[in-house]
């Protein structure tokens, strides 16, 4: 079945990226333009623009996005955001560390609402694929005044908004290592009513070769091969003066899991499957904005590991209900805030009974315009009951000043943010401690956002930072040699980072986009978790010190380039920072080439993307490989209605 | 851990070093070390190390596989060996043994396992014996060629430590605290002579000057079916003192907890035993003395006789380094040192 299935894949790219290549075809303008829009923000609950936020947002935009098709998440945030993006490998998990702190101290929001794994507490950004999403806000300021708990470190919220014009679309795609793609979209008007479908069957056997430095050869990554489906449905209803939306995302993915290059005899393999169903009402009354939001998950995670005789089956379910609302008034306030109710549920093997979670939640946010529209004020403050270990209050105060009309505005956020603990680290059979309290922070954030109409500088960013976690969840061996969850942890993290955009255009026809991000991250222990702690006033596992990103872009007429550049400091495997535990710096350059052409009604997009130039030895996480140069083809056929 | 032959050939080859006009491609003279500490490290990041240390300057040399190979052991430290002119560290999560000139520490081979092995112990000429964790058995180790031969010989569960005694070789068959056997093997003929039957968890193995073979016998820490904690079912550990020669039971031990390691001073009639503290043992009449030697709690223990000091090696978790602190035979802490991560094992060469 799946050699068939590669011999079409292989077949329908071929034949589609002969037409682009045929001459005799009209060329056609890439639509989207290289031109800094006046970005909107949700992942931050303000309804302001970029500017306007009270702190650092990073927006990629569907533009962006698109160009990226055919690539997950993962390795899309980490070119293009400044998140350290903890990638085991093509084939392997993909968590986040935001600004020095761990994957469960970021929320995961889609459409706002939170899917970070009710057991895990985070994401694994290598099961999310980019087609299915049409801008990523990173959000590293995002309290949990906003969505609630789980945030230290802020949101990454995706919108999956992604066709925007009725239309029919296939997409092949085939690359080295045995990955090849499927996908389907289309969007269809009638009356008031939207309708899209939007599917993706992803296989890459991720058979790469690369160095094992353990043995001191030249190895090829085995037992490693990933399936993955994907499948979202949405039907929108628009009318004067309301909307309504409902959609339906199911994915289904079967992976092997190879483990560390150490282990040369695998058999472990994993199930996620999750269905995740979100409509939304949208209304106005007396001059006040409703939105009611009901959203239903069923989510497996299974593993199985015969070596070890494991078998793992985890099913979870999550409900949310909320109502917000939104009332503009005649003094520059406007008044905001919801009332949301949660369920969240577990039943696997390794508890020994089914667990729930059940939480009521209360949101006042409003946005305040003063000082002749220069000053906004953001306070907000959000209280979270659960049942199972109590309630907390989540005050945060934001602001943004307009220094200079349109060019120069001063921001800052002050806030105190919790993270509840996940279900294993509750209720784990060996290890889990029911009684274990939320992990808490304060967060302060200043920066300083300046925009110009120079082509060489449109505009620069900067922002600093500080976090302070306060009993943060940490697995500690016990005396028994028992690796127990405690809230041991404090950790003291500062940083700085800057990011500049330029933008320019020649002869017309030819743009430029130029983006530079660089990063400062210190993220230390900082009290002793237990007598002699060594760790303390040390930069925190894995997480680099240092990081800059840089890509350029270019377009013209039918051809668009991406040239991306990533350098990422020494990161420690040890509490300690000994160079001896350490893995090296790396960098990576990429290139994505992207042109178009149409025959008759039909858009013909092809793109090649290859992927790290230098041929760089690097791992990210110990002992689990980075593939060396690699080159994919990506064809989409689009037939617009 | 047969430390006596360990001992032996460490003076061996220390001999030897002194006339070697090549020290170490580290720069550093690895002979002036007379400690070995080996260092599990953590299992997921496979950083296991050894730490050589001189008494005589306090001088430490960490990584030292690293220092002069240029690339990680890669792998977690079971145990090691001194066999002939090649020192063996056994690793798990790679399930590799790593066989370095024991007077360079250069590498010389990589022997890989499709087994996890955790204990190494000669076997007469040109061969030696490895215990696989969960093969529940021994694989033969070629010295000539250092592969893996095709004989097995079939143990209890779980077994870890292994020693040899002339022609016999003693298995630890831990069983994770359900196995309580000791096997005992002809190392001549690959073939097991007999099974002893001791206390819950054998996991660590001394000898003394005797030929008396000291088994620590861990215990099991029970767990109910709901995989809580169950102290009241659990069995407290022993030591078992077999005669070496005759391979018969002679005496045992009951001590309360869970011991782990054992090292003996064989000039006091003493041992050390790991167990929430440092008990000891009066090693004449087999019984444990009124009085701890201190009531801080280590992994592993080593004994110098050349300086009469007692090694304790502290692990600070699986992300830092651990230390060992030196101990007189007062029970005084007298000095420590850095080691890798999560210490485990000490070797001790007399200069």
């Amino acid at each position: 079945m799946y050699s068939v299935y590669k011999l079409y894949v292989i077949a329908t790219t071929s034949l589609l990226l002969s037409f682009c290549t045929a001459g005799s075809l009209s060329a056609q303008v890439i639509a989207d333009t290289l031109e800094l829009e006046e970005v909107r923000v949700e992942a931050t609950r303000i309804d302001q623009p970029l500017v306007y936020q009270p702190f650092k947002v990073e927006v990629i935009d569907f533009s962006r996005m698109e160009l990226f098709d055919g690539q997950d998440l993962g390795q899309i945030l980490n070119m293009e955001s400044l998140v350290s993006i903890r990638d085991n490998g093509p084939g392997g998990q993909a968590t986040i560390s935001q600004r020095g702190l761990s994957p469960e101290q970021t929320q995961v929001l889609w459409e706002g609402i939170p899917i970070n794994h009710v057991t895990l507490g985070l994401t694994d950004f290598s099961l999310l694929p980019a087609r299915f999403f049409s801008s990523v806000e990173v959000s590293s300021g995002t309290p949990s005044s906003a969505f609630g708990g789980g945030g230290l470190a802020g949101a990454i919220y995706l919108n999956s908004d992604i066709t925007r014009a009725p239309k029919l679309s296939i997409t092949q795609g085939v690359g080295e290592y045995g990955t090849y793609r499927s996908g389907i979209q289309a969007k269809y008007h009638e009356g008031g009513w939207t309708f899209g479908v939007n599917g993706q069957y992803d296989y890459a056997k991720n058979n790469f070769t690369f160095y094992n430095r353990a043995y001191g050869r030249e190895e090829q990554r085995t037992h490693n091969s990933t399936e993955q489906i994907h499948l979202m449905a949405d039907a929108t209803y628009e009318a004067t003066g309301h909307r309504f939306e409902t959609k339906i995302w199911i994915s289904d993915s079967n992976s092997e899991i190879p483990g560390s290059v150490l282990n040369r005899s695998s058999q472990a393999r994993q199930e996620d499957k999750a269905s995740r169903w979100l409509s939304q009402y949208q209304t106005s009354l007396w001059g006040t904005g409703l939105t009611v939001k009901n959203y239903l998950e069923q989510a497996s995670l299974n593993y199985f590991d015969s070596e070890i005789n494991t078998e793992s089956y985890t099913q979870s379910q999550r409900w949310l209900l909320s109502a917000s609302f939104n009332t503009p008034t005649t003094y520059g306030l406007i008044w905001k805030g919801e009332v949301s109710s949660a369920i969240s549920g577990v039943e696997t093997n390794n508890y020994n009974e089914h667990k729930t979670r059940r939480q009521f939640s209360g949101l006042l946010n409003p946005e305040l315009v003063v000082l002749e529209d220069r000053l906004r004020l953001y306070p907000a403050v959000r209280v979270d009951a659960y049942n199972d270990f109590g309630t907390e209050v989540s005050p945060s105060l934001g602001a943004n000043y307009e220094l200079i009309s349109d060019r120069i505005f001063l921001r800052g956020q002050l806030s105190r943010n919790f993270n509840p603990p996940t279900f294993n680290a509750l209720y784990w059979p060996q290890g889990g401690d029911p009684d274990l309290k939320p992990e808490y922070s304060t967060n302060i954030e200043v920066g300083i956002i300046s925009q110009w109409d120079s082509p060489l500088m449109r505009s620069i960013e900067l922002s600093t930072y500080q976090t302070e976690v306060q009993q943060g969840i940490r697995w500690y061996p016990d005396s028994e040699g028992i690796y127990t969850a405690l809230n041991i942890e404090d950790i003291h993290v500062r940083g700085v980072e800057l990011q500049t955009q330029s933008l320019w255009q020649l002869g017309g026809d030819i743009h430029f986009r130029w983006s530079q991000k660089g990063a400062w991250t210190r993220s230390e222990v900082a009290s002793e978790r237990f007598e002699g702690d060594a760790a303390v006033g040390h930069q925190m596992r894995y997480v680099p010190e240092w990081s800059y990103k840089t890509s350029l872009e270019f377009q013209k007429d039918w051809l668009r380039a991406l040239v991306y550049y990533r350098w990422t400091s020494r990161r420690y495997i040890t509490d300690t920072e000994d160079l001896m535990n350490a893995l090296d710096p790396y960098q990576i350059v990429g290139v994505i080439l992207q042109a178009q052409e149409k025959i008759g009604s039909v858009q013909l997009t092809g793109s090649v993307r290859l992927k790290n130039i230098l041929d760089e030895q690097y791992e990210i996480i110990q002992w689990y490989p980075m593939p060396g140069r690699n080159i994919h083809f990506t064809i989409t056929a689009t037939y617009n209605f | 851990m047969q430390k006596q032959l360990l001992l032996y050939l460490l003076i061996l080859f220390i001999g030897l070093a002194g006339c070697n006009d090549n020290p170490s491609d580290s720069g550093e003279d690895l002979s002036l070390a007379s400690v070995y500490v080996t260092n599990e490290g953590n299992f997921s990041d496979a950083n296991g190390s050894l730490t050589s240390y001189n008494p005589l300057d306090g001088s430490v040399i960490q990584q030292t596989f690293k220092n002069v190979n240029g690339r990680s052991l890669a792998g977690t430290i079971q145990s090691a060996a001194i066999i002939d002119e090649y020192l063996f560290i056994v690793l798990n999560s790679t399930n590799k043994i790593e066989v370095v000139d024991a007077r360079s520490f250069t590498s010389v081979a990589t022997i890989e396992m499709e087994t996890t092995p955790v204990g190494i112990a000669p076997a007469g000429a040109d061969k030696a014996y490895v215990t696989n964790l969960y093969s529940h058995n021994v694989s033969v180790i070629n010295l000539e060629s250092f592969e893996v031969s095709g004989t097995t010989i079939d143990v209890g569960t779980n077994p870890q430590d292994i020693i040899t005694m002339g022609s016999h070789a003693y298995v630890a068959n831990n069983g994770f605290g359900n196995d309580n056997t000791i096997t005992v093997i002809n190392t001549g003929n690959d073939s097991v002579i007999k099974t002893l039957t001791v206390g819950f968890g054998p996991t660590d193995l001394a000898s003394d000057s005797e030929d008396r073979i000291w088994v620590v016998c861990n215990g099991r820490i029970a767990y109910d079916e709901d995989f809580n904690r169950d102290p009241e079912n659990d069995i407290p550990g022993s030591v078992y003192i077999i005669d070496g020669n005759n391979a018969k039971v002679i005496s045992s031990i009951n001590v309360d907890g869970h011991p782990r390691d054992i090292a003996i001073d064989d000039k006091r009639n003493r041992a050390y035993l790991i167990n929430d503290g440092v008990e000891i043992i009066n090693t004449t009449v087999m019984s444990l003395e009124d009085s701890k030697l201190t009531s801080r709690d280590f992994n592993a223990v080593g004994y110098s006789p050349e300086e009469e000091m007692i090694y304790l090696a502290q692990s600070k978790g699986y992300t830092q380094p651990g230390q060992v602190i030196r101990f007189n035979l007062q029970g005084a802490a007298v000095d420590s040192f850095a080691a890798g991560i999560g210490p485990n094992g000490f070797y001790f060469v007399e200069n």
